[in-house]
């Protein structure tokens, strides 16, 4: 099973599902709309999240620490973008590159003390972060306090915005979400079969004969940290610039929970699995929202399913639906 | 140039304490290029300790280490074995989910350059650097044996082809020095004689050893001089027949209360 969904075959595939639904009602084929705005939401909001949960896969899948801070990344990138394009003016894609690089800039003294630690109290350790995130955001000024920032301007092409492109104005967005979800599973793909991968996996399995072994243990968690913040910051911006607004629950911890149940379910270190995580626990929730409004729930079923399926998943596939069972993946 | 060293290895007062545990004391110890030396005594004397402290893996309390006439002594591990120092652990520490060739590439870790951009972009010193390791990690599949199993996961492998694939990932890194830790522990007489010739080969080709180990046969089969610790401190030291008559060490093994007890309880039998 895992065999057919890796490679860049199916790669391809996925690709081409996703223009499909996105670009069918430009085709023309029918003679309404066929594909409601809705769906494309869906499918964008999954996209960006696949991007998360393969860049938390460096930390919590590469080097297995468990980090519950990593939606902290993923807003400081949406801040940074939105605080660069509305203060100071700047156009979206420098800003986009800077939410990145700013990001990981902030994971180098976030992760140097964390990853000293292991375990639960690393757990405690990244929770703890970003929790700060969000407090800082809450109560600066530039941050716009509880409120967060609206009227975010929408990336460009040329001349033409993101937001005016298509008919329903996320295609373009879909797009680069798309790009840059394919672009990191590229880069990991990589990178997991390098030396760079082999040092990752010698770290995991072992920390103290990885050290005998000649390995900076040190300088790659660090390494694992930053670039999973780097695309983290990436990915948060791109998604607030499509919501066109940035608030400080983009930094809460529930965030951070769904990004790591992501990887859990989908399967820690199997690219697939991290798509296929981001796309299960987006999409059954909306479901779920929707079951709820029909039926007329006092509550929201997943939150009591969501503890459910993370106890099933660790009780019944610790390794995730599409878990690698080799460890270095070639 | 390395060859050219007169003295590989040099400890100066090296100490290690754990708050008021001394289980390194003060040791002074040197060994020359291709040598082969063996750490004896009795359990808890410090022998590991000393070997954690010499590859990095716990930081000296005090004194001093020379690898090569340099001072490696706030050297972390991974830059003493990039120097030529390798070790195995006393309880086996490979990586268990990883396949016997596998754990022999990140052996040659050390040994291999490629970085982040190399990686993402293949580049032709990560192909190179593959193929170095492939037939580097064939190589020293055949020299202990474990050929047929290089696509087996470290920890399905029975307990002696772990010992002896621990010890090739110590030679992948590849070394001037060898640091064993117990390597025949836990083995049968067949296996320690393989290991034996094993080592006689490394030394052959001009290793510098240093040997942890209880099993006499293997010590004296190998060792050209012999190190006795006992609570942390050099008792004794010395050629292997020398050191076997010593008065210091029976006492550091039997005990001179138990040993007289022990002759007693000889005589009435």
């Amino acid at each position: 099973m895992t065999s057919v969904l890796t490679g860049y075959k199916s790669a391809a595939l996925f690709a081409a599902v996703v223009l499909f639904l996105t670009f069918f009602d430009s085709l023309r084929l029918t003679a309404d709309p066929v594909v409601p705005p809705f769906l494309k939401h869906i499918l964008l909001v999954c996209l960006i999240y696949s991007t998360a949960a393969l860049s938390l896969n460096f930390v919590s899948g590469y080097i297995g620490q468990v980090s519950l801070g990593h939606a902290a990344f993923f807003g400081l990138g949406a801040y940074v973008s939105a605080i660069l394009t509305l203060v100071w003016g700047i156009s979206y894609w420098p800003a986009f590159l800077c939410a990145g690089l700013v990001a990981a800039l902030v994971g180098i003294p976030l992760g140097a003390p964390a990853l000293r630690v292991r375990g639960p109290f690393l757990v405690v350790v990244t929770y703890g972060c970003g929790e700060v995130f969000k407090y800082i955001a809450l109560n600066l000024d530039i941050t716009g306090g509880p409120a967060g920032l609206p009227g975010l301007v929408s990336p460009a092409l040329g001349k033409a915005n993101f937001t005016d492109l298509g008919p329903t104005g996320k295609e373009a967005f879909i797009v680069a979400a798309l790009a840059l979800a394919l672009l990191l599973a590229f880069f990991t793909h990589r990178i997991g079969q390098s030396r760079v991968g082999h040092a990752f996996a010698a770290i995991r399995e072992d920390e103290i004969a990885a050290a005998a072994m000649g390995v900076n243990v040190a300088y790659y968690k660090l390494l694992a940290f930053v670039i999973a913040a780097f695309f983290a910051g990436l990915a948060g911006s791109l998604f607030a610039h499509y919501l066109s607004f940035v608030s400080p629950d983009m930094l809460s911890s529930s965030e951070s929970i769904a990004m790591l149940t992501m990887v859990v379910v989908g399967g820690p270190r199997s690219i697939p699995g991290a798509f296929l995580g981001a796309f299960l626990l987006t999409i059954i929730p909306e479901l779920l929202r929707a079951f709820k409004d029909v039926v007329g729930l006092p509550f929201d079923p997943w939150l009591v399913l969501f503890g459910l399926v993370l106890i099933i998943m660790m009780r019944l596939r610790p390794r995730g639906i599409l878990g690698a069972d080799t460890v270095f993946h070639r | 140039m390395k060859g050219l060293c007169r003295v590989l290895l040099r400890t100066e007062q090296l100490t290690k304490s754990f708050g008021g545990l001394m289980a390194v004391n003060a040791i002074d110890f040197s060994l020359a290029p291709g040598e082969v030396v063996s750490i004896i005594g009795p359990n808890g004397s410090g022998k590991t300790t000393f070997f954690n402290v010499l590859s990095g893996i716990l930081p000296a309390t005090g004194g001093k280490i020379f690898f090569q006439d340099r001072d490696v002594t706030l050297h972390p591990a991974h830059r003493r074995t990039a120097l030529g120092m390798a070790r195995t652990f006393q309880n086996i520490r490979l990586f268990p989910n990883l396949t016997a060739r596998d754990n022999l590439i990140v052996g040659r870790f050390s040994r291999t350059r490629s970085g982040l951009w190399d990686g993402v972009l293949r580049s032709p010193r990560l192909h190179r650097e593959e193929r170095e390791n492939e037939s580097r990690a064939g190589e020293l599949l055949h020299f202990v044996g474990l050929h047929p199993q290089k696509d087996i996961a470290a920890k399905n492998l029975p307990y002696g082809a772990q010992r002896r694939l621990e010890l090739a990932r110590a030679l992948a890194c590849e070394p001037v020095l060898l640091l064993l830790d117990e390597p025949a522990a836990g083995m049968n007489p067949k296996e320690v004689d393989e290991l034996l010739a094993l080592i006689a080969r490394l030394k052959g080709q001009g290793l510098a050893i240093l040997l942890i180990e209880h099993q006499m046969r293997l010590v004296m089969g190998i060792a050209e001089r012999i190190v006795v610790f006992d609570h942390g401190v050099k008792i004794a030291e010395g050629k292997p027949e020398a050191v076997r008559q010593d008065a210091k060490v029976i006492e550091a093994y039997l005990g001179a209360e138990e040993h007289s007890f022990v002759r007693r309880k000889a005589n009435q039998r």
